[in-house]
């Protein structure tokens, strides 16, 4: 599969919106996921004019996304190059209810946990798509979501009860 | 509720999509600035190849006291080996591809410079490939890795013909036609050696069309313009010895069979009605191959690389058409390639390397620049990192045993000369290139009389650059500079780490670093400045503005820095930056890619 202008135009409407929010979650700066999946756009488009094949442009894309985002100095000069264009500091919106709930929950997980936890919930890929995006194995990932279901369980407060129904039910 | 189904119902919410409304118009600005920024880089190689040899004709002409080129030695015929079939190359004017005859391993091969990609010829090696880009108004000739890497110009005229490797892979033959003058070339694979051949007045169409080697390299088949029209002729490799080969004035594009038996050519019949008919090597025995209708003009023609069947290009009234082979006495004509091509070769492969080693990647041993492993993909900055010594240092990529790996693959290394004779004293790698660095700056950072390295990692919208610390003394010595403690906490670089430093936006060449030496700089006895992610508000306006980030280093004697201060800045874009008047304290920019 190449990555041209088509490619490009179809990724924007179809997977974009969902690797940024994805992104987001994992690195907690929605500027920094939206310069690090149009930065994972760019590679790709630059592979493929230099001959390269993707098998899924998505799974490359997000795997790429989530090493960009990882740059901490990036993030912050990312950040103030979205300020510097506002004109304005950038002042988020202060999140509500559910959402503050579970941001910082998963703000508490250790990075991969976070990363394997947005891909499987939020992208709802399965466990073999997070072991290729993560570049790890299975077993890796089931280990590192049952470790990050267990710790986000208690940091939203669900009852043992629930989670050992939830065991019961798998 | 089950646990799985409430996380997923929390993260949705969560969750805030991305909006992609303008991000496809920004994507294809960044886009087309990587792509300007190719073309300089292979523009600026050319220069360095023109200027060498200009410098090199002069050095040679004073050293045998006279005006005019010394003798060059005769290219030496090559016994030709059997070959198989691999890859096809065509073109499509906007684009080359390369993928097997069953259409696996497809792949698009950036073009060196914008264009039509035209001609295209598979060098001996099958890892090379000479092409023919029709710009407008000018026409050149390239030669690329088959991964379309290392371009190098070695012809530029108002037309080019289909280029022909010599068996040695060190030379081609191709003609050109320019302001009347029509010439034959013998040009080296990197542009050095360019000698001609053949030359004559071209009124009109009484050009040469084509001109290719014998599979020996000792005799070179060209067509030319005469009264009658096209004919067929054939020479010595040194351009002696011309032969007419055929005379009906209707016959053109000639190219020879592996054995040199043989040579198959396109004779125009009507109009836009041509065929393709093969004759011996002599100019005897001439037989019909294509016998199609008159709206076809079959023209191309090429033995395959092991001389069993012939390819040519079945064009419909004189325009493109898709590829044929059929067998060598014109039997059992198929398609080859569905799509209208503008030009065709067929990668050689030696059928069995370990017994006849072909002059391939795994022989390619890059450059010497003595750090006890081949080099390829180098660039460098002169600089004084010994006191008085005038030195270089280089970003370079490990040649691999596979040849020169894929630009952004293989392992790069920085390495310095700072005794000034030409070779690397001190090295550090790998680097950490993602995906890819090359030299950027040679600045007196810590303003001692010796130079510090800028190292760019190139990450395609934005470029982030390492100070390198060089020293002589006791012993040669590069490495990162780190952050001295206790760090510098509101940029999260902490004791111990290597800054990296971004610019990006739109800025992105040397005019983005300033040097405060003469100005009001905080305290501190070494003072870059760096500008970081410099961005123009509104971009490509007269009236824009400036909104950068800067970054205060100041190199300690013990090889950290200490951050001095970090901050955002606004100026308007159209006045002369401090960068214009004093370009990073005088700081050495890097040569030419490939130098």
């Amino acid at each position: 599969m190449r990555v041209d202008e088509v490619a490009l135009r179809e990724f924007l409407h179809t997977s974009y919106p969902r690797l940024v929010a994805a992104v987001a979650l994992v690195c907690g700066s929605r500027p920094a996921a939206e310069d690090a999946v149009q930065e994972a756009l760019l590679r790709a488009w630059e592979r493929s004019e230099r001959g390269e094949e993707f098998e899924s442009i998505n799974a490359w894309v997000t795997t790429v996304a989530l090493n960009h985002a990882r740059s901490g100095l990036r993030r912050i000069i990312v950040e103030r190059r979205a300020r510097s264009r506002l004109q304005t500091p950038v002042i988020a919106s202060p999140p509500i209810g559910d959402r503050i709930d579970i941001e910082r929950a998963l703000a508490t997980l250790p990075r991969r946990q976070r990363e394997a936890v947005v891909l499987r919930y939020y992208l709802q890929l399965e466990t073999r798509e997070v072991a290729t995006a993560l570049r790890v194995n299975e077993g890796t990932v089931k280990s590192t979501l049952f470790r990050a279901r267990a710790a986000l369980a208690e940091a939203l407060g669900i009852h043992d009860t629930e989670e050992a129904n939830d065991r019961g039910t798998r | 509720m089950a646990l799985d189904e409430r996380l997923r119902r929390e993260i949705e919410r969560a969750g805030e999509p991305g909006d992609p409304s303008g991000v496809y118009e920004d994507l294809i600005r960044r886009h087309e600035r990587l792509r300007v920024a190719r073309r300089l880089r292979s523009g600026a190689l050319t220069l360095v190849v023109v200027a060498g040899t200009v410098v090199g004709v002069v050095g040679l002409a004073r050293v045998f006291g006279g005006g005019e080129d010394p003798p060059k030695p005769p290219l030496r015929p090559v016994s030709p080996g059997p070959m198989e079939n691999g890859l096809v190359a065509y073109t499509t004017g906007d684009a080359i591809r390369v993928q097997g005859v069953d259409g696996s391993k497809a792949r698009t091969i950036p073009a060196p410079e914008p264009g039509l990609a035209w001609h295209v010829a598979w060098a001996p090696d099958g890892r090379h490939l000479a092409v023919a880009i029709f710009g407008d108004p000018g026409r050149s000739l390239w030669v690329i890795r088959d991964h379309g890497g290392d371009p190098v110009q070695i012809a530029e005229a108002d037309n080019v013909s289909r280029p022909s490797w010599h068996p040695d892979r060190e030379h081609l033959v191709f003609s050109t036609t320019s302001d009347g003058t029509t010439e034959i070339h013998v040009t080296s694979s990197d542009g050095t050696d360019d000698r001609i051949v053949y030359s004559e007045a071209a009124p009109g169409t009484y050009a040469v069309f084509s001109a290719s080697f014998s599979p020996d390299g000792s005799q070179i088949l060209f067509d030319a313009g005469t009264d009658s029209g096209y004919d067929i002729f054939v020479m010595d490799a040194d351009g002696s010895n011309v032969r007419r080969l055929t005379d009906t004035g209707s016959d053109y594009n000639p190219s020879w069979s592996p054995d040199g038996s043989q040579i198959v050519f396109t004779r125009q019949e009507a109009a836009s009605e041509s065929d393709i008919f093969v004759m011996d090597a002599e100019g005897s025995n001439v037989r019909r191959l294509t016998d199609d209708d008159g709206s076809f003009t079959n023209l191309d023609a090429q033995f395959a690389p092991d001389g069993l069947s012939i390819t040519y290009e079945a064009a419909k009234q004189g325009g493109t058409g898709p590829v044929m082979v059929m067998g060598a006495d014109g039997s059992n004509p198929e398609l080859l390639v569905a799509v209208h091509v503008l030009g065709f070769s067929w990668q050689p492969v030696a059928p069995d390397a370990s017994v006849e080693p072909s002059p391939g990647p795994s022989q390619e041993v890059g450059k010497d620049i003595g750090l006890g492993f081949p080099v390829c993909d180098l660039t460098s900055v002169a600089g004084v990192f010994a006191p008085g010594v005038e030195g270089t240092a280089w970003v370079a990529t490990k040649t691999g045993d596979a040849g020169c790996p894929s630009l952004g693959d293989g392992m790069q290394v920085v390495a310095v000369d700072v005794s000034g004779d030409g070779t690397a004293d001190t090295s550090f790698g790998p680097l950490e290139c993602d995906p890819w660095c090359s030299a950027f700056a040679a600045p007196d950072v810590d303003g001692d009389g010796t130079d510090e390295l800028l190292i760019q990692n190139i990450q395609f919208s934005i470029a982030g650059l390492r100070l390198y610390d060089v020293r002589s003394d006791p012993q040669a010595t590069v490495a990162p500079v780190t952050v001295s403690s206790p760090g510098y906490p509101g940029e999260d670089l902490a004791p111990g780490a290597e800054p990296q430093l971004w610019i990006g936006g739109d800025a992105f060449d040397s005019e983005t670093l300033r040097c405060f030496e003469d100005e009001s700089p905080p305290a501190g006895p070494g003072r870059v400045l760096v500008q970081t992610s410099a961005t123009q508000v509104p971009p490509d306006s007269p009236d824009a503005m400036w909104h950068a980030t800067a970054t205060w280093f100041d190199l300690q004697p013990d090889g950290t820095v200490t951050i001095v201060d970090h901050f955002d800045f606004e100026e308007p874009v159209a006045s002369p930056s401090f960068a214009q008047r004093n370009p990073l304290c005088g700081a050495r920019l890097p040569a030419p890619f490939g130098g």
